[in-house]
């Protein structure tokens, strides 16, 4: 064996030392995880390309004859899922072929709730995708990203009409700040340039018509703010990051349509592992924030409580976990109820429940019905296969399935 | 076997392999891990399927292989966007004390250069394998992977001389 061959093992030996494993709940958390992180990563990109990319020619799609209601749905689908209120909500399903990557995409629509769905049609449906995106902008409008698997070229299209019918928009040009709507999907835009030239990441949202990216009139003084995509129940908008000027996690709280933020550091046990770590929920004026990670690579899950009690001017952290006390693979958001709990589902250990504002938790009486997440519509729930479950109080949940 | 235990000792067994193997195609030891942990959490979701292929190891690479391509050509179109330079790697995320040299040189080569010698001595993969992932013909592969070693002993030669 060469000298060269000699280094070359010692170096192959020295780097494989240095790659340590994290534990396997933190696979399993992040497999759990990937639809809501991949919605970020493109929201991302599409932030930073709204700078840069000129608005292309608007052409009209031929408007597609609609199939019959409730369609069978494959039974390896996936969906992203989010409603624009109580009755109006979409689903983008994806079924994919793995190894490879490549995705059929399909859309479904209901009108009253999640009982019923209609399948709608997409320009170009047949064609595989790497990826697919769908942001819903109000009960009747949505815009979808999507990837082509093999020359990974974007197109982005929106409809007005429920996804009846399709164009195409650009990437989005940058429009003048807006006070958000109360009712706004909120996500990254692009609001400058940083100084290492990329992009400087702001909140924001979409215009109604899907065309421009709309920062909110003032922007939290985070480094790549991670925003929540809709206002919490008591109408307030909120960001998670690094605060600019003192280089501590923080959470930013708007309670006036974007116009002012109040930003409070908190203090962060162990390491924030996802661009959706954190989670705002509100019940009764009271909010709750928890934060998502793992300490030491050990394992995932629940790393700390916050609540506040005066609009997010000061939070008061009162759970936190130490290595021994991570509640392992804690998913999604906590539920702020009602009768004033706070839920938390682990798909390792169940829901568990705290009756005093967050300083204790025991195994809930009432378990969750899986992995819930926020939106205009209330908390929405992940069961088995296309299950879903919805609540406006997070106590009495109706059950549904998308197809 | 149990379905947990399976694919709690895929991971164990072939984590820091497929890590390299990264390594390889995207130059930047964090991404690398990043990508990895991303491909093991698509088998996870999948692990039923996933046990019952003939090389569960192959397949999670080819996943690998096919986030590392997928980034680089969002990266190189973003690039392109904001009329940005190719970054260099970042420097030297993992110290190693023995090694640094030949790790410096390495991270010295071209891309095309450094993926072979990283696939090859680090991630222990065949030539025809290595061949597989950077879809090059085996031949070409060869021919870098001797062109990269000479590049190598130069350089280390010269930083010898400079001591």
């Amino acid at each position: 064996m060469s000298d060269l061959d000699t280094m070359l093992t010692g170096l192959r030996d020295e780097l494989r030392s240095t790659i340590t494993p994290p534990d396997l709940a933190h696979v399993a958390g992040r497999a759990r995880q990937r639809t809501v992180r991949r919605r970020m990563q493109v929201g991302a990109v599409a932030a930073v390309v709204a700078v840069s990319v000129a608005v292309p020619v608007l052409r009209s799609l031929p408007e597609a004859a609609q199939p019959p209601a409730q369609p069978p749905v494959p039974s390896t689908m996936t969906f992203q899922l989010d409603f624009a209120d109580a009755d109006h909500a979409y689903a983008l399903g994806s079924d994919c072929e793995e190894p490879e990557g490549t995705c059929t995409l399909e859309l479904f629509a209901t009108a009253d709730g999640g009982r019923n769905w209609e399948k709608r049609t997409l320009p170009d449906g047949d064609e595989k995708y790497a990826l697919g995106d769908l942001t819903v902008l109000d009960a009747d409008r949505l815009v979808i990203y999507r990837v082509s698997a093999g020359d990974e070229e974007w197109r982005r299209i929106a409809s007005d009409d429920s996804g009846r019918t399709w164009r195409d928009v650009g990437m989005g040009e940058m429009g003048a700040p807006a006070p958000l709507s109360e009712d706004a999907w909120i996500q990254q835009v692009c609001v400058g340039e940083a100084e290492d030239g990329g992009c400087r990441l702001g909140v924001g949202t979409m215009s109604p018509d899907g065309e421009k990216v709309v920062p909110a009139p003032a922007q939290p003084p985070l480094v790549e703010p991670l925003a929540g995509s809709s206002a919490t129940e008591g109408g307030r908008f909120w960001a998670a990051g690094i605060d600019r000027a003192t280089g501590r996690w923080a959470i930013s709280v708007s309670s006036d349509l974007g116009s002012t933020w109040t930003t409070t550091p908190v203090d962060v046990p162990g390491e924030p592992a996802m661009t959706d770590a954190w989670a705002v929920v509100e019940n009764d004026g009271v909010l709750y924030t928890t934060l998502q990670g793992s300490i030491a690579k050990g394992p995932f899950g629940l790393l700390a409580v916050f609540r506040s009690t005066d609009g997010g001017r000061t939070w008061t952290n009162t759970w936190r976990a130490t290595p021994d006390t991570v509640l392992q693979a804690m998913l999604g958001i906590p539920v702020a109820t009602d009768d004033g709990r706070l839920l938390v589902y682990s798909a390792a250990t169940g829901t568990y429940e705290s009756s005093d504002g967050g300083r204790t938790f025991a195994k809930a009486r009432q378990q969750l019905p899986g992995e819930v997440m926020w939106t205009r519509g209330g908390y929405v729930a992940k069961r088995a296969n296309h299950g879903y479950a919805i609540s406006t109080d997070g106590v009495d949940w109706r059950t549904f399935e998308i197809g | 076997m149990a379905e947990e235990t399976w694919f709690a000792q895929l991971y164990q067994g072939s984590y820091r392999r497929l890590v390299l193997t990264a390594y390889g195609m995207t130059g930047d030891l964090g991404a690398a891990e990043e990508l990895t942990q991303e491909a093991f959490a698509i088998a996870y979701g999948k692990r039923a399927k996933v046990s019952r292929t003939d090389s569960p190891e192959a397949w999670l690479r080819t996943v690998v292989v096919n986030l590392a391509r997928r980034r680089y050509r969002r990266k190189t179109t973003l690039d392109r966007i904001l009329r940005r330079h190719e970054a260099e790697p970042p420097p030297g995320e993992a110290p190693l004390s023995e090694h640094l040299d030949l790790h410096e040189a390495i991270r010295g080569l071209g891309p095309e250069y450094r993926a072979v010698v990283v696939l090859h001595y680090l991630a222990d993969l065949p030539v025809d394998e290595v061949a597989a992932v950077l879809d090059a013909p085996v031949g070409t592969v060869k021919s870098r992977l001797s062109r990269a070693r000479a590049a190598l002993a130069e350089r280390l030669r010269t930083e010898v001389d400079h001591v």
